[in-house]
């Protein structure tokens, strides 16, 4: 949640009287920065910090607004629906943590609006550069900790839909290492209960041909292989920081997807991570890696990256180095 | 369950090592309470479960009563109680008197002006040469438009001036209208 946010509510701040919003006690103005259909901020309860969002749709016929009673009755139904329908992913992305998602705890009507409070993280902000430039025994965690929350995700049919950069919060742990938290599931849905049409959201940067095929409505099956899609591409940042490359006539990488294109994966990556990254990038979902194969090939690829380490620490030139009797050390000596 | 420090994953209570980094438990680690999980959801859509605690008045400004006037069928405006009414003020003709004649900004008429001396150049050269006193050539251009008959005498291109000027005052009022 960039720097822009908290410049901007800075200068509010002085004017800003924290007002309640149910049990929680609003502490700074919200804002609708990088938010589409809805408002958040900070807020707090029993002394601890939360994240609160407030969404601008539906909004809850209140006593007070004059309303004929076919309309009235029209709006709580269409509130219901929504409630009902969040409701259920909730509980499913709740029952999905590994401990990476930053899951929502409380879904709540205030007056005429909804409301969904979540943890607080500490952020450490990076961006595309900064991420692509930690070392590599950082991004294998990173990499595997993102496998692992969607592989939950996935067991659970939940698909998150909106997977990108953004959506997904760097957080410094003890001992100078990274983890990574899966934030902001307004996109999500469940595998058997997909949206259609103009209900479907998501980034046009990181979005899954069939997920494109569905918008226009077209024949296209959406489940959790969306997100392998999406995070095929974060993993191409994460390694070289930039998208994968395609031809100019495509403005995205779905499109090239879509037309049998070439997709040119970075050199700067590694071998084995290019191959990953393809099997991510497949058109047909039914080819494409899911999560839980993504997660077993890092661990196959760190298993061997840190046998070769290994293989190469023993095949050191330390042979150059005569000892007290003037004799070589050999690799031999090590085995 | 356990959460790990490096990667905050959880991991089964039974494990040594992280499931998805690998690091080593140790005894310092938190442990987790898995059956806070499923259940730590909540939601509510009932409005009255919570506490009433309004925003202050700053946050809200409240919006002004409004009164609807239908209009009854042969009637031609809606029956607006009169203290609703705008005020009526009383009409009072205005007379601005004409400014007196300043005989120092007075304009001379341009139609009883004399016509200019045809221009002729007799200042010196700067480049050198001998070029003075001569006259501008005519250029040789497409055959002159046919003459528009002046209906008001010398005064027209005065009164195309005001003209001119009247259509931009105009156009800017209309830009100001329309485009601000």
């Amino acid at each position: 949640m960039g720097e822009l946010s908290i410049s901007l509510s800075k200068g509010q701040d002085d004017k800003f009287i924290p007002y309640n919003i149910g049990n929680y006690l609003l502490t700074r103005p919200m804002t609708s920065n990088k938010s589409g259909f809805s408002k958040w901020g900070f807020c707090t309860k029993g002394g601890k910090e939360y994240f609160i969002k407030e969404f601008l749709n539906p909004v809850y016929p209140l006593d007070s607004i004059k309303l004929e009673p076919d309309v009235r009755q029209r709006k709580i139904d269409q509130c219901v629906e929504w409630f009902n329908a969040k409701k259920n992913i909730y509980f499913s992305i709740a029952a999905s943590q590994a401990g990476n998602l930053v899951p929502p705890l409380e879904l709540f009507r205030y007056d005429s609006h909804f409301y969904l409070v979540t943890d607080k993280v500490s952020e450490t902000p990076m961006d595309t550069h900064e991420l692509s430039s930690i070392d590599m025994d950082n991004k294998f965690i990173l990499m595997k900790v993102l496998a692992n929350s969607f592989t939950k995700l996935a067991e659970n049919h939940v698909v998150h839909a909106d997977v990108k950069l953004d959506n997904l919060m760097i957080k410094q742990t003890n001992g100078c290492f990274f983890t990574i938290k899966v934030i902001d599931f307004d996109a999500s849905y469940l595998e058997d209960d997909p949206p259609v049409g103009e209900e479907i959201q998501g980034d046009f940067v990181y979005l899954a041909p069939e997920t494109f095929l569905a918008m226009i409505e077209e024949p296209a099956v959406l489940t959790s292989k969306v997100d392998v899609f999406a995070m095929g591409i974060v993993f191409h940042q994460l390694l070289c920081g930039e998208l994968p490359g395609f031809d100019d006539e495509y403005d995205y990488v779905y499109e090239a997807v879509l037309n049998d294109a070439e997709l040119r994966i970075s050199e700067n990556i590694p071998e084995e991570f290019r191959a990953l990254i393809a099997d991510m990038l497949r058109k047909e979902p039914a080819d494409r890696f899911s999560m839980k194969q993504v997660l077993s090939a890092l661990k196959s690829i760190e298993a061997s990256k840190r046998a070769s380490d290994q293989k190469s620490v023993h095949a050191a030139p330390v042979a150059v180095i005569p000892d007290k009797d003037s004799r070589w050390i050999t690799s031999d000596d090590f085995d | 369950m356990w959460i790990c420090t490096k990667c905050e994953t959880f991991n089964e209570e039974t494990s040594l090592v992280c499931c998805v980094c690998g690091n080593r438990r140790e005894s310092t680690d938190a442990k987790c309470d898995t059956t806070r999980l499923e259940s730590n959801f909540k939601s509510s859509m009932e409005d009255s479960d919570l506490p009433k605690v309004k925003r202050p008045d700053v946050a809200r400004i409240p919006k002004p009563a409004r009164e609807t006037y239908k209009i009854e069928e042969g009637q031609e405006s809606p029956e607006i109680p009169a203290e609703l009414m705008p005020e009526k003020k009383e009409e009072t003709e205005i007379t601005i008197s004409k400014p007196k004649a300043d005989p120092a900004n007075e304009v001379a008429d341009i139609g009883t002006m004399p016509e200019p001396a045809p221009f002729t150049d007799n200042s010196e050269n700067p480049f050198g040469g001998d070029w003075r006193g001569e006259t501008a050539p005519v250029p040789q251009g497409p055959a002159s438009p046919p003459q528009v008959q002046n209906t008001s005498g010398s005064k027209a291109p005065l009164i195309l001036g005001l003209a001119a000027l009247m259509a931009a005052v105009a156009g800017i009022v209309v830009y100001m209208v329309f485009f601000n």
